[in-house]
């Protein structure tokens, strides 16, 4: 008789975004719901006013927004996080922070008024006060996601994801409002607008500044790091301050190379040098800080799981594949040419498993832990599983160390 | 005979080394107030600062407007507009601000037309020159001011042609029995124009129109 086992999902992305029992959760949730009947508002204000430039806002906004969080949620090579909390940190960055932003915006717009005086405000608003309120009300929705989820964020690649995203959703909400506020909100407007502010800018905005934002957290709350959190602060500030200080060049007159509107000829091409001159600094030192990131957590990896090549929980050559994410899709496409569809998604699975086992590694205390035995003894069951697909185990990766932990 | 499948192992229950998460009433406690110091402390540390004593101000003996605590005189200028009929209409012109919106004011005495003629003559003639893009509602409110005076009201965005930067308005327009014409139009900065409304509200219920 055939019996077929579910294969359930890992319990390390179990993390579930509704948790009525944490207050983080319910200021998520009220601040959300208050901020959202003023942006709804505002959106139907744009809609009656322009409602073919209000869709096609949307259209092109979407165009835009859908594979750069495709591209951010990859970027998390090893563990990927949960869409629920994804989508929890893009809405926060779209209803609550944009919101948020307009109000204290204001407020502090009134103090730099009122100590340099209109001339200056006119000129230096912008500069002096979005930076720091942006930056700080998304970054609290980063610091609620992990209040709301903190398992789920383990080291610096996590922040970085939550946090890109967080300023994906503002900049979204943004855009659709200058296309339709700034750019006339008529086809000819619109277009422009996506011009000006997606095709010659869409690569340095929210998305970098709230993604450095997000590392910072991510320093501060790894449990990856040896190093005591105190000491971890520094790198921290840096990461939030590199963030503050891209916002504050852009939005500042300093290296103002924009040509004058309305724009003609080769006006048009001087924008993306415009933009680029502000924002491609910051765009590589973000590259270079998820490299960084990405150097760190395959550091991490093999570190976590090189004792456990001698627990038979992984092998030498696993372990090598594992490092790198296109050597595991590959390893799973010649699985598939080998054994077939099956015997992939049992290779796909062990490997998530044993990326999970560096997870439960670096969350236990001691090596006697039942969870981390537990973690183990699921991938050496999952490697005889595979082994005993016809096929797959002449297939299978790497040889056996002699089991010492059965 | 069993399938491959079949012996592929289950996980073990629960979250491996992660036990039910704390509350954490005091970080979420701290996110609140940092975020209530990011929106609201402006306004507070704003308050603290000295604000120009500002008295009431009269344009042409046709409007005298009362600035609110934290309104100050930032423009006066003897200005003319171009009417419909050809003539030309003097008149002054002077900008309040708080720094993130501004009331301007016009006063045009013995204007010689009506309220809408007077509204429509401000949008073409005026807005559509200092705004880029402007884009005007098609509706217009007919009001009646706390002040007793009839008036009419239309909102508008637009772009700074200077900075770019996102402006919207509201322009409302009186003209008095007497025949003077006065435009107020607050104005603010990428959504920032309901912010102030309160306060440009009073102003203008409590302008004196002659």
């Amino acid at each position: 008789m055939m019996r077929r086992r579910r294969l359930v999902h890992s319990p390390l992305h179990h993390a579930r975004f509704l948790q009525p029992r944490l207050p983080a959760f319910w200021l998520y949730v009220v601040v959300v719901a208050v901020t959202g009947i003023v942006a709804i508002g505002e959106q139907n204000l744009f809609r009656e006013m322009s409602p073919g430039g209000w869709l096609l806002s949307w259209g092109l906004v979407i165009l835009y927004a859908a594979p750069v969080a495709v591209l951010v949620y990859l970027l998390d090579l090893y563990e990927r996080e949960p869409i629920p909390l994804l989508i929890a940190a893009f809405v926060w960055g779209a209803v609550a922070a944009t919101t948020l932003s307009a109000i204290g915006n204001a407020g502090w717009g009134v103090v730099v008024a009122r100590i340099g005086g209109p001339e200056f405000a006119a000129r230096w608003t912008a500069a002096l006060t979005a930076p720091f309120v942006e930056e700080i009300l998304k970054g609290l929705g980063v610091v609620l996601i992990v209040l709301i989820a903190r398992d789920e964020v383990d080291d610096v690649m996590d922040g970085f994801v939550y946090g890109a995203l967080c300023g994906l959703g503002f900049a979204v909400l943004e855009d659709v409002f200058y296309f339709i506020a700034v750019f006339g909100g008529d086809l000819g407007g619109v277009l422009e607008g996506f011009f000006v502010r997606v095709i010659a800018s869409g690569l340095y905005s929210h998305v970098l500044y709230t993604g450095l934002v997000g590392m910072a957290v991510g320093t501060v709350i790894t449990r990856r790091d040896s190093r005591p959190r105190h000491e971890r602060l520094g790198p921290a500030a840096l990461l939030a301050g590199a963030a503050v200080l891209g916002h504050f060049l852009w939005n500042s007159p300093i290296l103002e190379l924009f040509p004058a509107h309305p724009w003609e000829g080769g006006e048009w091409f001087l924008i993306p040098l415009a933009t680029a001159v502000k924002g491609l600094p910051l765009l590589l030192f973000v590259v270079l800080a998820v490299r960084l990131a990405h150097a760190r957590e395959r550091r991490w990896l093999r570190t976590a799981l090189m004792s456990e090549v001698e627990q038979d929980a992984v092998t030498p050559a696993e372990l090598s594949i594992l490092e790198r994410p296109g050597e595991r899709r590959r390893s799973r496409r010649a699985m598939r040419d080998k054994a077939g569809d099956r015997a992939s998604g049992v290779l796909g699975r062990l490997q998530r498993e044993q990326v999970n086992l560096a997870m439960v590694r670096s969350r236990v205390a001691s090596e006697d832990d039942p969870a981390l035995h537990r973690q183990r003894a699921l991938c050496r069951s999952l490697r005889d599983a595979l082994e005993a697909i016809p096929g797959a185990g002449s297939a299978a990766v790497g040889s056996r160390p002699v089991p010492t932990d059965r | 005979m069993t399938s491959p499948a079949a012996n592929v192992p289950t996980r073990p229950d629960g979250p491996a080394g992660t036990g039910r998460p704390s509350r954490r009433w005091l970080p979420t406690g701290l996110v609140a107030l940092v975020m209530s110091v990011t929106v609201l402390g402006g306004f507070v540390v704003a308050g603290t600062l000295p604000v120009p004593d500002v008295r009431a101000v009269a344009l042409e003996g046709v409007v005298t407007v009362h600035p609110l605590p934290g309104w100050e005189v930032a423009h006066r200028d003897q200005v003319s507009l171009p009417s419909a009929s050809g003539e030309v209409l003097s008149g002054e012109f002077t900008q309040l601000t708080r720094g993130n919106g501004a009331l301007d004011l016009l006063a045009l005495p013995e204007v010689g037309v009506g309220g809408l003629a007077l509204a429509d003559l401000y949008a073409t003639d005026v807005l559509s020159h200092q705004l880029e893009r402007l884009s005007v509602t098609d509706r217009i409110e007919q009001i009646l001011l706390r002040n007793g005076l009839e008036a009419v009201r239309f909102g508008y965005i637009g772009s700074d042609p200077q900075s770019g930067s996102p402006v919207e308005g509201s322009v409302t327009v009186v003209v008095s029995p007497a025949g003077n014409g006065v435009i107020f139009d607050g104005w603010a900065f990428q959504g920032q124009l309901e912010l102030i409304v309160e306060e440009l509200t009073a102003m203008i219920d409590g302008a004196e129109v002659a």
